[in-house]
């Protein structure tokens, strides 16, 4: 089997005396897409911020392409291939769509700006109608697709997506989900971090469900989506 | 009131508040990208005025080198504070780097505003004032006669005003900070680095404020203990236009400016600081978040 994408041992994050994340196993495969789903508060959202360096793991080790990232920051992870859609977007309300994209572009990663900005417009071609309008008067849809669309000018590897159907009309959760499907088919491995778990299985490869901080159910999607134990260990909180 | 003395207090106040503008704007950028409140700020701009006169009336040199080599000490100047009382702060929740950095800089501004009043009266003149007065031609435009230094002032604010947009709008470094101003959290994800904004807007944004320092004394007259005051005016400046509002900051300043002077002519010249106290007093009442609220427009 080829080296994986992701392994983290041990990983935790604590907030106080909070223990948002408990001495966490994880391994992703290059290529695939990887729910880690499960209730609100299961420490997902802090599981792929750690990855991501934008929060510190309190110990543990995360390794990426047989790298460890101990003491990265978040900007190098961005440039080794690691990319994050957060929970809530993140947008900068008052910048044209345009200026996102250009402000996600990394240099050095085989790929000019002008590109990397077609290839999003092609992929999302409502961003381009928008290209001079300001995030802040997007709808919820568009600026998820804009969230989305930063991320992959940085040319990732590995893209980390929190919760990207919150807020969203089905019919729109729809589309993100066929995009980030073709997405995967062209090579990139995505991590699907869902509260709703049945949606999300049906895209993943792999799924792990995490409860307080740990994970209490793994397997291929398939599988997990029919054990009898995802339901009580999803409503056990 | 003459047409002709309207036009003239009209014109001063609008002078004066321009430069107050890129003060202000300078400080609410510092602030907004940075959480750095900088209380020296306004000392800044003493001490920009201070090194124009050394240079220019007891140096020696030409008004436009003289102000070159302001801006360039200031850039150093700016690296030195970041490099020593802003990087130690490092990556720490906001509001401990707000108040860490407003305890450092006010310490920062006293010793400063000390030392300054101490030595250029012991070694420069026993009564320390830093005034530039360069002949410069006066510029007709029709009925309205603008002094020289009003019209080098002028040019200079709008000269700046248009650098400072063009830098926001159209650069990679502008964006970023632009992007940090309005949201951090977002703009580490996509990994640009908050350290390396930091540095820039704080070293341009002191060199902006030494250098509006030599630029004002052209018109007015400072004194080495003005500097706080004119902190509170980038208070008042940045809470009525917008923290990181470049328009916003340009249209409180010039009518912040303007309101002084009249208040200057018509109640009388102590009075006209109390405006600008006033202004805050009545913004913070009508909008007590003013200065923390959202920025980078």
């Amino acid at each position: 089997m080829e080296e994986p994408a992701v392994v983290t041992r041990g990983l935790t994050k604590r907030y106080g005396d909070l223990v948002a994340v408990d001495h966490l196993d994880l391994e992703l495969h290059r290529g695939e897409i990887f729910g880690l789903l499960g209730p609100n508060g299961a420490g997902k959202t802090t599981t792929l911020r750690a990855i991501h360096g934008i929060v510190p793991a309190a110990s543990g080790e995360i390794v990426y392409a047989g790298r460890r990232l101990h003491g990265l920051s978040p900007a190098v992870r961005v440039r080794l291939g690691l990319g994050l859609v957060p929970e809530g977007r993140e947008l900068f309300p008052a910048m044209s769509v345009e200026d996102h994209l250009e402000l996600g572009f990394v240099t050095g990663r085989g790929r000019r700006l002008a590109e990397a900005r077609d290839e999003v417009y092609t992929l999302f071609p409502r961003l381009a109608e928008r290209r001079r309008q300001a995030a802040g008067s997007l709808s919820g849809g568009e600026q998820q697709m804009l969230a989305i669309g930063r991320a992959l000018m940085a040319t990732p590897a590995l893209l980390m997506l929190d919760e990207p159907s919150l807020g969203l009309a089905p019919r729109v959760v729809d589309q993100v989900y066929d995009t980030l499907a073709a997405l995967n088919r062209r090579g990139l491995t995505l991590v699907l971090v869902e509260q709703h778990v049945y949606e999300a299985l049906a895209l993943a490869h792999r799924a792990y469900i995490m409860t307080s901080g740990e994970i209490t159910l793994h397997g291929p999607a398939a599988e997990v989506r029919e054990r009898p134990e995802l339901r009580t260990s999803y409503l056990a909180v | 009131m003459s047409p002709a003395l309207f036009v003239e207090l009209l014109l001063g106040g609008v002078v004066v508040g321009g430069l107050y503008a890129l003060m202000a704007f300078s400080f609410s950028l510092i602030l907004a990208t940075t959480h750095v409140l900088n209380v020296a700020h306004g000392v800044f701009m003493v001490l920009g005025a201070a090194a124009a006169t050394l240079l220019v009336r007891h140096v020696g040199v030409a008004l436009v080198p003289a102000f070159v080599l302001v801006a360039t000490a200031f850039l150093v100047l700016g690296t030195l504070v970041y490099m020593a009382l802003v990087r130690p702060l490092g990556a720490r929740p906001p509001e401990q780097i707000l108040v860490g950095s407003i305890l450092v800089t006010f310490g920062l501004a006293l010793a400063a505003e000390a030392l300054l009043g101490f030595y250029w009266a012991r070694l420069i003149e026993p009564q320390p004032i830093f005034a530039l007065a360069p002949r410069v031609a006066s510029l007709s435009l029709g009925p309205v006669v603008v002094s020289g230094p009003r019209a080098v002032a002028l040019l200079f604010t709008a000269g700046a005003v248009a650098v400072l947009h063009l830098l926001l709008v159209r650069t990679r470094i502008g964006k970023e900070a632009r992007a940090v101003a309005q949201n951090a959290t977002g703009a580490r994800i996509i990994g640009l680095e908050p350290s390396r904004v930091a540095t820039a807007v704080l070293t341009v944004g002191i060199m902006l404020a030494a250098l509006s320092g030599a630029v004002f004394v052209l018109a007015i007259p400072l004194t080495p203990y003005e500097g706080l005051r004119l902190t509170m005016i980038a208070f008042t400046v940045s809470a009525a236009g917008g923290v990181g509002n470049l328009p916003g900051a340009l249209a409180a300043g010039v009518a912040l400016g303007v309101a002084e002077v009249f208040t200057g002519y018509w109640v009388g010249a102590v009075w006209s600081p109390m405006t600008s106290l006033l202004v805050l007093f009545g913004v913070l009442l009508w909008r007590p978040v003013a200065l923390v609220g959202g920025a980078g427009r």
